[in-house]
C-alpha cells in the first residue's frame, strides 16, 4: 500500500510542522525578554553552564535563539527524523562543513528507515546516536553552556523533543591555511612543515612524529570571550610531574579571568616565572620537529588554536641559543656555528658599548695605528661618541622595523639600499663617522645570528642602556652592566628550572649539547634539570664501529 | 605591599643614579678626537737651569685610511703629519703645562714611545727629570725607550722622510729593527730605571743622531722630492755614571757591551778567512753572556763568558771548502776571538769612562757579596783597576746553500 502510506505521511507531516510552529511561538511568547533587551544581554559560561536543557525542543530552540540573537551565521535547522519526529540541528554556518552536516546528520536521520518504529522520547537519543548520524565523534550534552561551546567550536548540536539531553558532533569545516614552511624559522636541511592556525592540524603534526601511546594531552579552554582551546602536550614517563602540575596551576589561574587569549604570547607573559624580565622564559616555535625534540627531552609543549606558534616550557638559556638545524647537520658544523653564535651574542650585546667606552675613556688601550684611524674618522663629527652611537643604532633599528612593515617588493630594496645610502649620506654630511656605521652594521648582523627572535630582541633592547653606561662610566660601566645582566639571568627561572641550565648548576654531561654539539652516539642522557627521573635516552654503545672489531 | 615595593624600587633607582653620577662619567670623559697624542718627548737644557720640552704630536687626519681624505672636508693634501710644541719650564711638569699655551688639544702621553735627552742636559744629570717619567701614570714603562742625542732635538725631530712621516715614529721603527743589528743599544724606561737601581751597574741607553744623509747627491737633480739633507740614525750607546752622562760607546763597543749584558740580538761579525785571503762575514743568531767575578791575590778579576753563540755564514770573499771540518773549526775560533775583542773594547771604554755599564760590580754583588760590601763604597775608583778578560766559544750552524765554493776543484 505505498500510495496510502505516503499520503498518510504527508498529512501527518503538515500536522507535525504546524504543531511544532505553535509550540515554538508559545515558547517565544513565554520568554519575558523583548527584542530590544535581548540585544543588550551578555552571557557568560559560568551562567550558561548552570542552565540545564529542557525536555521541550521548542524551549531549547528559543533559548538558543536568544543567546545567539545577534551572532553571525547562527542557524537552527529544524527537520523531522524519519519524517515523523521533530528535531533541530543548531550550528554556525561559517564554521561547519555544510556538506558533512547534510550528508552525515540530516540525510541519515531524515531518511531513516528501519523495521522497528522510531520511539519518541525514551530511547530516541540512543537510536539517533548509535544508528542514526554517521559522523565520526558524538557526545551527549546536558547544559546550555556545553551546547553553546560546541556550536561555537564548529560543531552541530542535535536537539530532540522530550529529551533533556542533546547530541553534539564535530563537523568543523572552516578554511585553514595549508601546511607550509614556517616563515620565521627556515632551515637548509630538515623538515619544512610548520604549524598552522588549526590546532587539530598541529596536534596531528606532533603525533606523526611521536607515535607513542605515552604522548598525553590535557586541554584547557582559556579566555572568557575567546574560549581558546589550549592543549598541553607531554610524554608520560619523561616529563617531571612537578613541572606539569606547576604549569597546570598557572594555566588554571588564567582560565576565565582574562577576556581572551589570542596568541601564545599572551600565555607566555602570564605564566612567566619572572614577568618583569625581558628575557624569554619559554620557547615559541612554528616547527613541529622542534616541539617533538623538546618533548623527548622531558619538556612540555603548549599548542593553541588560531596561532602557529607553540610554546615549549621549561626552556633554559643555552637551549634558546640552539637552532633545529644544529641537529640536522653534522656535529662539526653544529659546533662551529654554535661558537659563532655565542661570539655574535657578545658582539651584539656589547659591541657599541665597548667602542664608546674605549674611545671616550680608555684611549690608551688602543695601539697607535687604530687610535689614529678612530680619531681621523671622528674629525669634524659634532656629537660625542655616545650620542653618535646611539643615533646610528637608533637609525638602524628604525630601518629594520620599517623594513618589516613595507610591502614585500619594495621592502627588500629599501632596506639594503636605504641602509647604504643613508649611511653614506650621514657620513658625508659629517653627522657620523664611518667607524660607527661599521660597528653598528656588524652589531646588527651579529644580532641576527641568534636563532630565537625573542632572545634577539632582548639583546637589541639591552644594547642601548649598555651603550649609555659605556659612555658614562667607561669599561667599568660596561662590565657593571654586563654583571647586572648576568646576575639577573642567573637568578631567572623557567618553570622553576634555573635559566643557566647546564652551566650553573653545572652538569658536565649536559655541556655536550651546549656550546658544542657532540655526535648523537655520545649524547646519552637527557638534560639533568629536566629529567631527574628518566636520564638515559639511548644505550651507551651506539658509536658506529665494525662488527666484531674494535 | 605593592606600594612598599614601588617605593623601594624608586629608592633603588635614585641610589643608582646618585652613585653612578658621583663616580664621575660625563664630566671626566675625554673625547678621542679632542686629545693630542704625544709620540716623542725630548728634553733640552735651557739657560738658567730650566728645561726645554719638545712634544711631537702627530696629526691623525693624515693617517686616515681609504676615502677619508676625499670625504673629510677641509683636510688639505699638504697637511703636515705632525707638530712639535716646545715650552720652557723649571721642571718637566711645568714645561708640560706651559705647552697648554700653544697646543690646541689636551696633550696625552699614553702613546708616547720615546724619551730623548739632549747630550747637554744629560751631562747635567737627569735624575730630576726622570722622576717625572717614573711617577707619571700616563707614561708607560715598557713602551718608552730612553735615548740621548748629540743634536738639537728641534732638528732631530723635524727630519723629513717619505715613509714614517713622523720622525718620532721613524725612530721607533728603527728600534724595532733591532733584530738585524746589535750596533745600537735599546733600553726601555723600565730597564733604564732598573739599571739605575741596581748596585754595581751603571745605566746606558741608546743614541740617536741626525746625520748628513749619505744618499743625497752633491748635485740635487729632483727638485720636487730630493733626498732629504739629514737622516736619522741610531748608533752606539750612551754610558752614564750614576745619573750623569759619561760618554758615548762606538758601534763596536756597543756590540761588546751587549754581548756582556746578554742582550745580543743579531748582526754581522766579520773575521779573516781561514784560507788566508779575504774575509768572512757571519750573522749572529743568538748568544749568552755572563760575567764571572773572582778575587785572586787581592786583585779583582772579571771574566766575561760568552757561550752558546750560534752564527750563520753569510758571505765569504774567498772560496771556502766547508766539507772539511777544520775549516769550520778555524772559522769558529776566529769568530770567538773577534767576539772577545769586542767585549774587551767595551770593557776598556767603560773603564775609561768610569761607568760600569757591563755590570761588573753587580756580578761581584751577586757572586761575592761579602767582598762586595767592602769594596762598594769605593767602586768608582776600584772599577778601572779590575782586570777584565773575555772568553767566548761559538758554533757556526748554518751556511746557506753553498758548502763548497764554486771554484774549488775536487
Amino acid at each position: 500500500m505505498p500510495k496510502r502510506k505516503r499520503r498518510l505521511v504527508t498529512r501527518r507531516l503538515s500536522e507535525i510542522l504546524r504543531e511544532a510552529q505553535q509550540k515554538r511561538n508559545a515558547a517565544e511568547d513565554e520568554s519575558t525578554v523583548s527584542a530590544d533587551e535581548a540585544v543588550n544581554e551578555t552571557y557568560h559560561y559560568d551562567q550558561l553552564d548552570q542552565m540545564p536543557l529542557s525536555a521541550s525542543l521548542a524551549q531549547n530552540i528559543a533559548v538558543l535563539k536568544r543567546v545567539f540573537v545577534d551572532s553571525p551565521g547562527f542557524n537552527v535547522r529544524e527537520f523531522l527524523i524519519a519524517g515523523k519526529i521533530p528535531a533541530a540541528a543548531a550550528f554556525v554556518e561559517g564554521m561547519v562543513d555544510t556538506l558533512l552536516v547534510s550528508a552525515n546528520i540530516l540525510r541519515p536521520l531524515m531518511h531513516y528507515t528501519r523495521d522497528e518504529p522510531v520511539p519518541q522520547g525514551k530511547g530516541l537519543l540512543e537510536i539517533v546516536q548509535f544508528a542514526g548520524i554517521t559522523t565520526a565523534a558524538v557526545r551527549t550534552r546536558d547544559t546550555i553552556g556545553e551546547i553553546v561551546r560546541d556550536v561555537l567550536e564548529g560543531g552541530v548540536v542535535l536537539l530532540l523533543d522530550q529529551e533533556s539531553r542533546a547530541l553534539s558532533t564535530e563537523v568543523a569545516g572552516f578554511q585553514t591555511r595549508s601546511i607550509e614552511e614556517p616563515v620565521s624559522e627556515s632551515v637548509v636541511r630538515g623538515p619544512r612543515e610548520g604549524f598552522t592556525e588549526s590546532l587539530a592540524d598541529g596536534l596531528s603534526l606532533v603525533q606523526r612524529r611521536l607515535k607513542s601511546p605515552n604522548l598525553a594531552v590535557e586541554n584547557h579552554f582559556l579566555g572568557r570571550e575567546t574560549h581558546t582551546q589550549v592543549s598541553v602536550l607531554y610524554i608520560k614517563g619523561l616529563v617531571n610531574p612537578e613541572h606539569l602540575a606547576e604549569l597546570n596551576r598557572r594555566l588554571k589561574r588564567i582560565s576565565n579571568n582574562i577576556d581572551g587569549v589570542l596568541e601564545s604570547s599572551y600565555l607566555e607573559e602570564m605564566i612567566a616565572d619572572q614577568p618583569l624580565s625581558p628575557f624569554p622564559q619559554a620557547l615559541n616555535t612554528e616547527r613541529p620537529d622542534r616541539v617533538a625534540a623538546a618533548l623527548l627531552e622531558g619538556r612540555i609543549a603548549i599548542l593553541l588554536e588560531n596561532t602557529p606558534f607553540a610554546l615549549v616550557v621549561p626552556f633554559e638559556f643555552q637551549a634558546l641559543m640552539h637552532a633545529s638545524e644544529d641537529y640536522y647537520q653534522n656535529y662539526w658544523f653544529a659546533t662551529a656555528i654554535r661558537i659563532l653564535r655565542y661570539v655574535s651574542l657578545i658582539i651584539a650585546l656589547i659591541g657599541p658599548a665597548v667602542y664608546v667606552a674605549i674611545t671616550t675613556f680608555h684611549q690608551e688601550m688602543l695601539p697607535e695605528a687604530l687610535l689614529f684611524q678612530v680619531v681621523a674618522a671622528r674629525q669634524g663629527v659634532p656629537f660625542p661618541a655616545v650620542i653618535e652611537m646611539l643615533l646610528i643604532d637608533y637609525a638602524f633599528e628604525l630601518l629594520r622595523e620599517a623594513g618589516i612593515r613595507l610591502p614585500r617588493p619594495v621592502g627588500q630594496a629599501v632596506s639594503i639600499i636605504g641602509a647604504l645610502v643613508i649611511g653614506q649620506a650621514a657620513i658625508q654630511a659629517g653627522l657620523t663617522s664611518p667607524l660607527a656605521v661599521i660597528i653598528v652594521a656588524i652589531t646588527g648582523i651579529a644580532s641576527f645570528v641568534v636563532p630565537a627572535f625573542s632572545m634577539a630582541f632582548t639583546l637589541r633592547l639591552i644594547r642601548f642602556p649598555l651603550t649609555i653606561l659605556g659612555g658614562i662610566l667607561g669599561l667599568y660601566g660596561v662590565i657593571a652592566g654586563v654583571l647586572a645582566i648576568v646576575i639577573h639571568m642567573a637568578g631567572l627561572r623557567t618553570l622553576g628550572l634555573p635559566y643557566f641550565g647546564g652551566f650553573a648548576p653545572q652538569h658536565v654531561s649536559d655541556l655536550k649539547d651546549s656550546i658544542v654539539r657532540f655526535p648523537w652516539w655520545a649524547m646519552r642522557g637527557r638534560p639533568h634539570e629536566l629529567s631527574k627521573r628518566n636520564q638515559q635516552r639511548q644505550t651507551p654503545d651506539l658509536k658506529p664501529r665494525p662488527e666484531g672489531g674494535r | 605591599m605593592a606600594g612598599n615595593r614601588i617605593a623601594r624600587f624608586c629608592l633603588f633607582i635614585i641610589a643608582l643614579l646618585v652613585i653612578g653620577g658621583s663616580m664621575g662619567g660625563c664630566w671626566d670623559k675625554r673625547e678621542a678626537e679632542d686629545m693630542g697624542y704625544v709620540r716623542a718627548t725630548a728634553l733640552n737644557s735651557a739657560p738658567s737651569g730650566k728645561v726645554l720640552l719638545l712634544a711631537q704630536v702627530p696629526n691623525p687626519a693624515t693617517f686616515a685610511g681609504g676615502g677619508m681624505a676625499a670625504i673629510t672636508p677641509g683636510a688639505s693634501q699638504d697637511a703636515k703629519a705632525y707638530r712639535n710644541f716646545e715650552a720652557e719650564g723649571s721642571t718637566v711638569f711645568e714645561a708640560i703645562r706651559q705647552l697648554a699655551i700653544q697646543a690646541p688639544r689636551r696633550l696625552f702621553w699614553a702613546q708616547n714611545t720615546l724619551i730623548i735627552f739632549s747630550e747637554g742636559l744629560a751631562r747635567q744629570g737627569i735624575e730630576g727629570h726622570l722622576d717625572f717619567f717614573e711617577r707619571s701614570v700616563e707614561i708607560r714603562r715598557r713602551l718608552n725607550h730612553v735615548l740621548v742625542t748629540p743634536n738639537d732635538p728641534r732638528v732631530l725631530l723635524d727630519v723629513p722622510a717619505p715613509h714614517e712621516t713622523v720622525p718620532g715614529g721613524r725612530i721607533e721603527r728603527i728600534i724595532m729593527q733591532e733584530q738585524q743589528t746589535s750596533r745600537f743599544a735599546v733600553v726601555s724606561l723600565s730597564a733604564f730605571l732598573r739599571m739605575l737601581a741596581t748596585e754595581g751597574q751603571d745605566a746606558y741607553c741608546g743614541v740617536v743622531r741626525a746625520q748628513k744623509n749619505p744618499a743625497r747627491p752633491a748635485l740635487v737633480q729632483q727638485v720636487n722630492a730630493p733626498e732629504p739633507a739629514l737622516t736619522i740614525e741610531m748608533s752606539g750607546a750612551a754610558a752614564f755614571r750614576g745619573t750623569r752622562f759619561a760618554g758615548y760607546l762606538t758601534e763596536r763597543e756597543t756590540q761588546g757591551l751587549l754581548w756582556a749584558r746578554n742582550e745580543i740580538r743579531g748582526g754581522p761579525v766579520t773575521v779573516p778567512s781561514p784560507s788566508g785571503t779575504g774575509r768572512v762575514t757571519l750573522d749572529i743568531l743568538r748568544g749568552k753572556g755572563r760575567i764571572i767575578p773572582a778575587i785572586q791575590d787581592g786583585r779583582l778579576l772579571a771574566t766575561v763568558e760568552i757561550t752558546d753563540v750560534v752564527a750563520e755564514l753569510v758571505q765569504s770573499e774567498a772560496p771556502l771548502d766547508l766539507t772539511r771540518s777544520e775549516v769550520l773549526r778555524t772559522l769558529e775560533h776566529a769568530l770567538a776571538r773577534e767576539i772577545e775583542r769586542e767585549v774587551i773594547a767595551a770593557a776598556n771604554k767603560s773603564q775609561a769612562l768610569g761607568a760600569d755599564v757591563l755590570g761588573v760590580g753587580a756580578a761581584f754583588h751577586r757572586k761575592l757579596p761579602r767582598e762586595w760590601r767592602e769594596i762598594k763604597e769605593n767602586w768608582p775608583e776600584i772599577f778601572p783597576t779590575v782586570e777584565i778578560t773575555a772568553s767566548a766559544e761559538a758554533t757556526i750552524r748554518r751556511m746557506g746553500f753553498t758548502l763548497k765554493g764554486i771554484t774549488i776543484k775536487d
